[in-house]
């Protein structure tokens, strides 16, 4: 066990007296930062799919947009999210002439891709609201989409909850891969405390203890409100 | 009021409505008797376009409402529904239930007046002193909107004795009152009639007396109602027309006294004598 001591001695030297402390909060923050910015705009486009793929499809334009939305999802889900990130950093981003850092890069291919994931689960969770209650909210008048946001959305999100805190956490362990377009993130930064001194075990020890710690939080969170939520039943 | 010309309804290959026509006027309280299956349901649904019908039209103050092109919504803010599930907001209390349609449907009408307004200041800013056009007036706020619903969805609950449970949950209150706060939701709207889809079936026989009794005191307001139901009394003491309804076909259309004493169709002769 000696040997080990030497190691965590090694880690603790590199990780305070050399300054590997910034690194770690700054790849912590980029985590946190695609993760939450991903979800974010998964949730915003998932919805959006989600609504155009039940519309009632007697007319032209819900079936030209259904059938793009299904084309998206087929492309995001169909391709892993590291050739996802290159084919955006490397091919697509260079060919329009834009010009992004890598965390910038990141936030958009993880939204776009659990956008595809979330338009799925939000899907489930509108079928599985009554459809009585958008019958009863077009009967007094209101619009589709009016109906959509006021009743049948937050009703659905209350039930896929739970999968929603799922994406979150799947979210969060898959940021691990950014580090192929060259962005700084937790992985990243013990990677960097680890080849400085050749001595990997104890960083990737301490790397994972943040993960498990993160989602614990995560979960913790979504139990709370998933509590919240629930006041308008009475199954609690 | 409404008139019914030649209605048709499709889905797929089954033809359940076969040319209906019929003229509703203000203030009547029809009952539509028939079989499951006999396409009562659906005539109803068609009325508000819930379904939209595949032939015929439907006349509701001079508009044509099965035209595509009609924005809908507008027409069914004066068409009240009940259904036979209640189909409460599950996610609002009772009292936002009432609100929700009056509030927004106006707080709508109050931005599309600003933004008109806010139209004309502008051209106005290209219009010499004598030709400036004058501002549509604004004679609400949005405070004022949710008061006024407040107080009016307090007065409907009133009127059927639930003002205690104006802030609970849907899922709290039994079937009878669910159906009644339904009712009142229609209500606040301020609708022209009211279109009630077999609004007892799914109550428990101690609660349809509440629900009908609710309905009668409508009836005697003098609002005009449509009313599928399986409760002929109900229907022999308040309707001032039965229609029954059988393969899509409108087969009798009289008064409740001549309707259940003396029918005339050999269909309804046999449907009667199997219920009654």
């Amino acid at each position: 066990m000696g040997n080990f001591e030497v190691k965590i001695n090694t880690f603790i030297e590199n990780f305070i007296t050399y300054n590997g402390y910034v690194k770690v909060i700054d790849g912590l923050k980029n985590t946190l930062l695609i993760a939450v910015s991903g979800l974010i705009i998964g949730i915003l486009i998932g919805t959006l799919i989600a609504t155009v793929r039940v519309i009632p499809k007697y007319k032209l334009l819900p079936r030209i947009l259904n059938g793009f939305c299904s084309f998206y999802v087929s492309l995001f889900r169909g391709t892993p999210i590291v050739v996802q990130l290159l084919v955006f950093y490397y091919v697509l981003l260079p060919l329009m002439g834009i010009n992004i850092t890598p965390v910038n890069v990141s936030i958009l291919v993880f939204g776009l891709n659990s956008g595809a994931y979330i338009s799925e689960t939000m899907r489930s969770g509108i079928m599985s609201v009554d459809s009585g209650q958008m019958e009863a909210g077009r009967a007094v008048g209101l619009s589709f989409s009016t109906t959509m946001m006021k009743i049948v959305i937050p009703q659905a999100v209350k039930n896929i909850l739970p999968t929603l805190g799922n994406e979150f956490i799947a979210l969060i362990k898959e940021t691990s891969v950014v580090s192929f377009v060259g962005a700084l993130d937790l992985y990243v930064a013990f990677n960097n405390i680890g080849s400085s001194s050749y001595e990997f075990m104890v960083p990737y020890l301490v790397m994972a203890m943040i993960y498990i710690v993160l989602v614990l939080i995560i979960s913790a969170g979504i139990k709370i409100m998933e509590r919240s939520l629930r006041k308008s039943d009475r199954r609690n | 009021m409404i008139d019914v010309i030649n209605l048709e309804k499709k889905f797929g290959n089954n033809k359940v409505l076969n040319g209906i026509s019929v003229t509703i006027n203000k203030g009547d309280i029809i009952c539509v008797i028939g079989p499951s299956g006999s396409g009562k349901s659906t005539f109803l649904r068609c009325l508000n376009c819930m379904e939209d019908p595949t032939g015929g039209q439907i006349i509701f103050n001079g508009v044509d409402i099965t035209d595509f092109k009609v924005d809908i919504n507008i027409h069914r803010r004066k068409m009240g529904m009940v259904f036979q599930h209640f189909n409460l907001f599950n996610n609002k209390t009772v009292i936002q239930n009432i609100m929700l349609a009056p509030v927004y449907v106006q707080c709508q009408d109050l931005k599309k007046t600003k933004h008109k307004n806010n139209l004309i200041k502008f051209t106005n800013i290209f219009k010499s002193a004598n030709k400036k056009k004058e501002l549509l007036p604004i004679t609400t706020s949005k405070a004022q909107i949710k008061q006024e619903a407040r107080e009016q969805a307090l007065n409907l609950l009133k009127r059927i004795g639930l003002e205690d449970k104006a802030d609970v949950y849907p899922s709290t209150l039994s079937g009878g009152q669910k159906q009644r706060v339904a009712i009142i939701r229609s209500l606040a709207m301020n609708p022209e009639v009211i279109l009630f889809d077999e609004p007892t079936s799914a109550l428990d026989p101690e609660m349809v007396g509440e629900v009908l009794d609710l309905m009668k005191s409508l009836a005697q307001d003098g609002m005009t109602m449509i009313i599928v139901t399986h409760e002929m009394g109900f229907a022999k003491e308040v309707a001032n027309r039965v229609l029954f309804i059988d393969e899509g076909l409108i087969l009798e259309s009289a008064a409740p006294k001549e309707f259940f004493e003396n029918p005339k169709h050999p269909r309804l002769k046999e449907f009667l004598s199997k219920v009654l």
